[in-house]
């Protein structure tokens, strides 16, 4: 578990997020109005009147039959004899959803936003490719594009097909020192490494003819460096969010980690209406290859965290259910059968989650294909449901793209029921 | 896990809040003394100079005589000594000197580097002396990292120390052993055999106690062989992901690693380090890209070694193998020359390892020699720096020393959690492909560089865990004595003799008008104001 030195609550005296105070330095544009060398800045609250898109992606390879385990397929048993969470009612068993999948014990705080019907959970699902390697299929995955050539992140290119729309120089952040493959050549994304600390250093007296000269620089700095540096002396300071002093919503509890901070966070963003339009945080860990933990080891400790994110920033975004929606998915799934060192190797099919207010929730979407040895691709669980129909739904139903052809080239859209 | 984090009060120092209460400042159009009118005439000069034109085509590339370019590619960043010691050398004696590091003289740095004894320390000491608070050894083994990239004499050994600890990525911080396991690989596989076989490198890493323990093969035993290293051993070790190998190739490795485990005796001083146990090992025939590896395990003749007879015949025939050959050289050409490696450079180079059995010397005398370097060269492009490495050439151009403390106590971690903040802890990388190499991956985040160009010169004297710099040294370097009759031409010397004549003439000019704009008098806070400006533009990002 990652802790971080300032991820504690906060006490204060508000209840919600007051962007208030127009920052003294935002943007330097206390001096020159609206820009710095015809870099727009960040002011009054914008909106495009669409979801934040947060993606948290769940590095190593998460073990979806853990997670989400098929406790009604006998031959999970078979494959998993010492691993395998057990079927609902047993030691140590499953939470039931729907007579057939249940929750691993540890991610219980799941059964809220599932309770409520704000969660959807789709399984055997992930990237058609064959690929084993975690890099290749964070390349591929992320690209949006496995069988083209392009590079860039298939979320850059929906930044790139709305960027009409938004006049903020930073559309995208990604809550990590660098930005994930999914925002590869994406437009105004910005890697802020943590929220509360993106402040101008140095001498106040010569801050402002800092950031212009800066400003002034960089605008002849070759991409994507000059244009980061352009977008962040524009958004310096997030609107004047008080990131330390915000206060949760409905009693929600983040835990006291870098997860934890990072998706408070992404609810004090949110909450401050800047013109962000996409959140994305890495949460790693998952490559267990060997002690799998899956009831109180390793595995668990981590779906506990997890999961108890992801239930904080529901409660406390209970308000707000159709200002975001969140995914959740990982590289590929692991091994249907056990090895020798009690863990799972890399495998195929994986569960993904989908949470906010026009999720169709309170369900696990899943053409099931079975574990036995004859289903099993490679030993692996089979991909009945291509990722990008559940991220292309996402577009389409909750973004407004009609067309998407230009963020998953060549793949043609199933729509499996994941919005309303 | 150890704590790495500042304290609040250090925090609120080192990121100021501006106070809500500040008067705002005169608009552009009404000049008045103080920071708008230092503004408005910094403006006037640029716009005066280039046209003042935003998004202007890029600032080409500095050119360079061949062994300053050299030298920004080989050290962990430039310093006009080590320059001028370099010319007086010629380029291809400074070269062979920095490709034979024993031959140089460290033992400044050494006999400082001597109270971290935890370097020095095996695991079963490490675990004696720190099993409850492990934050010494942990902070050692990553301050090390900076002093030696700051300090040392043996720059290209460095700078190869640094490249191989993220080819052979272990991430510290993984479950309860590893800050346990990784100083002895630091001192015994990777500083070894830097400049040295890779081959013998690949073997060291394979049968040592941290390899083992971060990928998993300590549990990899016979029944259902467990993969995890096997397939890293190639995708990111040897062959690359692109190497030829199949699925079945993943398998056939992990059943020849099987057994190699940990020493589990408590009482051995080989506690915690590798071992092979013929018990665990999966019997049978074992195939690899088309080679049987011969099963000697349960052959038993006196006086033949047996641990590692089928794990070494992989580690052979992937070490031989043409794609590993073709893999280290790409990766190291974009390491020193360009990002977009040329075909035919890759080629000549991947000959001198297959021709010479992996030594790594000879696979840089084909990508260091002086053609590459030349004026015309197609074969240099813009290096973006890591922040690492941003971090280090700055301290190494103000003549930063690490201060040391005299006790054995923790190192402070104050500049551990300034590089955290740029994501770039030496040793922390999560997953095995080593921290990348890019302009896309670290570009996209500029602030937490700046910030720590002004933490390093303002905090200096005040934080102890950081670099320490002489504002005097500093400005007898630069002939800055007298205020305000040294300012013209001051950043010209600053851009020579700090910069490396990174920065472009225009930002030496906006660098310049900054300075002579500023209306105080360049006392050290001024003075440290135009210098990490200067450090925050784009020119020295790139090396």
């Amino acid at each position: 578990m990652k802790h971080c030195d300032d991820c504690g609550e906060t006490p204060a005296s508000s209840r919600s997020i007051r962007p208030s105070r127009r920052a003294f330095l935002g943007g330097a544009a206390t001096l020159t109005g609206a820009t710095v060398f015809g870099a727009p800045a960040l002011g009054a609250p914008r909106t495009t009147g669409k979801p934040v898109l947060i993606q948290v992606f769940l590095r190593g390879g998460m073990d979806g039959l853990t997670t989400v385990v098929p406790y009604g397929d006998a031959d999970l048993y078979a494959l998993r004899p010492t691993l395998a969470i057990p079927p609902p009612g047993s030691v140590d068993g499953a939470l039931d959803l729907d007579g057939f999948f249940g929750l691993a014990p540890a991610a219980a705080p799941l059964l809220t936003p599932y309770g409520d019907g704000r969660l959807a959970i789709v399984h055997a699902s992930g990237l058609a490719v064959p690929t084993r390697s975690h890099f290749e299929a964070y390349t591929d995955m992320e690209s949006g594009d496995p069988s083209g050539g392009l590079r860039t992140g298939w979320l850059s290119r929906y930044l790139i097909e709305v960027a009409g729309l938004s006049t903020s120089p930073v559309r995208a952040i990604g809550i990590e020192p660098r930005l994930p493959l999914t925002l590869l050549g994406a437009p105004n994304a910005l890697a802020i490494p943590n929220l509360a600390r993106f402040r101008f250093p140095g001498v106040l007296d010569t801050s402002l003819i800092r950031q212009a000269i800066i400003s002034d620089t960089y605008s002849r700095a070759s991409a994507p460096v000059g244009a980061a540096a352009l977008d962040t002396i524009a958004a310096l300071n997030l609107g004047g969010i008080d990131f330390g002093a915000y206060v949760p919503e409905n009693g929600a509890q983040y835990p006291t980690t870098v997860l934890g901070r990072q998706m408070r966070h992404t609810a004090a963003l949110i909450k401050g209406n800047i013109g962000v339009e996409a959140v994305t945080m890495d949460f790693g860990g998952f490559d267990l290859h060997a002690l799998l933990g899956p009831i109180h080891g390793a595995m668990a400790a981590l779906l506990d965290e997890l999961t108890r994110a992801l239930e904080a920033f529901y409660l406390d975004m209970l308000g707000h259910l159709d200002d975001y929606v969140l995914v959740c998915v990982s590289e590929f799934g692991r091994r249907a059968f056990e090895n020798a060192s009690e863990g799972v190797d890399h495998g195929h099919g994986n569960a993904l989650f989908v949470m906010g207010g026009r999720v169709n929730g309170g369900q696990v979407i899943a053409n099931w294909p079975g574990l036995s040895p004859d289903v099993l691709a490679d030993g692996d669980v089979a991909i009945t449901i291509d990722y990008r129909d559940v991220l292309g739904e996402i577009v389409q139903e909750l973004l407004g793209i009609a067309d998407l052809a230009p963020i998953f080239p060549q793949h043609t859209l199933i729509k499996h029921g994941v919005t309303t | 896990m150890a704590s790495q984090g500042m304290s609040e009060r250090t925090r609120a120092r080192l990121f100021p809040r501006p106070k809500a209460s500040r008067p705002r400042l005169p608009e552009l159009e009404q000049p008045a003394p103080g920071p708008a009118a230092h503004l408005a005439r910094v403006r006037r000069i640029l716009a005066a100079s280039v046209g003042g034109t935003p998004l202007a085509p890029p600032d080409p590339a500095p050119r360079r005589e061949p062994l300053l370019a050299l030298m920004q590619r080989i050290t962990q960043g430039f310093h006009p000594a080590e320059y001028e010691r370099a010319k007086a050398l010629g380029y291809e004696a400074y070269l062979e000197e920095q490709l034979a590091p024993l031959s140089i003289d460290d033992s400044d740095l050494e006999s400082r580097l001597v109270r971290f004894t935890t370097l020095q320390a095996s695991p079963k000491e490490l675990f004696e002396g720190y099993a409850t608070d492990f934050t010494r050894p942990y902070h050692e083994l990553k301050v090390a990292a900076l002093a030696r990239s700051v300090e040392s004499k043996r720059q290209l050994y460095e700078r190869m120390c640094e490249f191989w600890n993220d080819h052979f990525s272990i991430d510290h911080n993984k479950g309860d052993t590893e800050w346990m396991l990784l100083p002895e690989f630091d001192r015994t596989v990777i500083r070894p055999h830097a400049l040295g076989s890779f081959p013998a490198m690949l073997t060291a890493s394979a049968f040592s106690g941290a390899m083992l323990y971060y990928l998993d093969n300590w549990l990899n035993v016979r029944g259902a062989a467990q993969e995890n290293y096997a397939r890293e051993l190639m995708e990111v070790h040897t062959l690359g992901v692109h190497g030829g190998y199949h699925e079945s190739d993943v398998y056939e490795v992990a059943k020849c690693f099987t057994g190699w485990t940990l020493e589990d005796d408590p009482n051995s001083p080989d506690w915690m380090r590798g071992k092979f146990d013929a018990s665990l090992h999966q019997p049978g025939r074992k195939f690899l890209l088309a080679h049987e590896v011969t099963d000697l395990t349960h052959i038993r003749r006196p006086g033949v070694p047996l641990a590692n007879s089928e794990a070494q015949q992989v580690l052979d025939i992937l070490a031989a193998h043409p794609s590993t050959a073709e893999f280290l050289a790409h990766k190291l050409i974009r390491w020193f020359l360009t990002p977009t490696p040329p075909p035919d450079l890759v080629a000549r180079t991947a000959q001198a390892y297959t021709a010479t059995n992996g030594d790594i010397k000879a696979m840089l005398r084909v990508i260091l020699a002086r053609e590459n370097f030349a004026f015309t060269s197609p074969v240099l492009g813009r290096k973006f720096r890591r922040p690492f490495h941003y971090v280090v050439s700055l301290a190494r151009a103000l003549d930063g020393r690490l201060k040391l403390p005299r006790e054995p106590v923790p190192v402070p971690a104050d500049m551990l959690a300034l590089l955290e903040d740029m994501g770039h802890v030496p040793f922390d990388h999560p997953q095995p492909d080593g921290y990348p190499d890019t302009v896309e991956a670290w570009g996209v985040a500029p602030l937490p560089r700046w910030t720590f160009a002004s933490v390093i010169l303002r905090e200096s004297g005040r934080l102890p865990g950081l670099f320490q710099i002489s504002s005097e040294n500093l400005r007898a370097r630069l002939g800055f004595l007298a205020d305000p009759a040294d300012r013209p031409g001051l950043a010209e010397r600053m851009n020579e003799l700090f910069f490396g004549r990174a920065l472009s003439p225009y930002e030496t000019r906006a660098l310049q008008a900054f300075i002579d704009g500023h209306a105080s008098p360049l006392d050290d806070e001024g003075f440290y104001d135009a210098l990490s400006l200067g450090a925050c533009m784009p020119g020295f990002q790139w090396f």
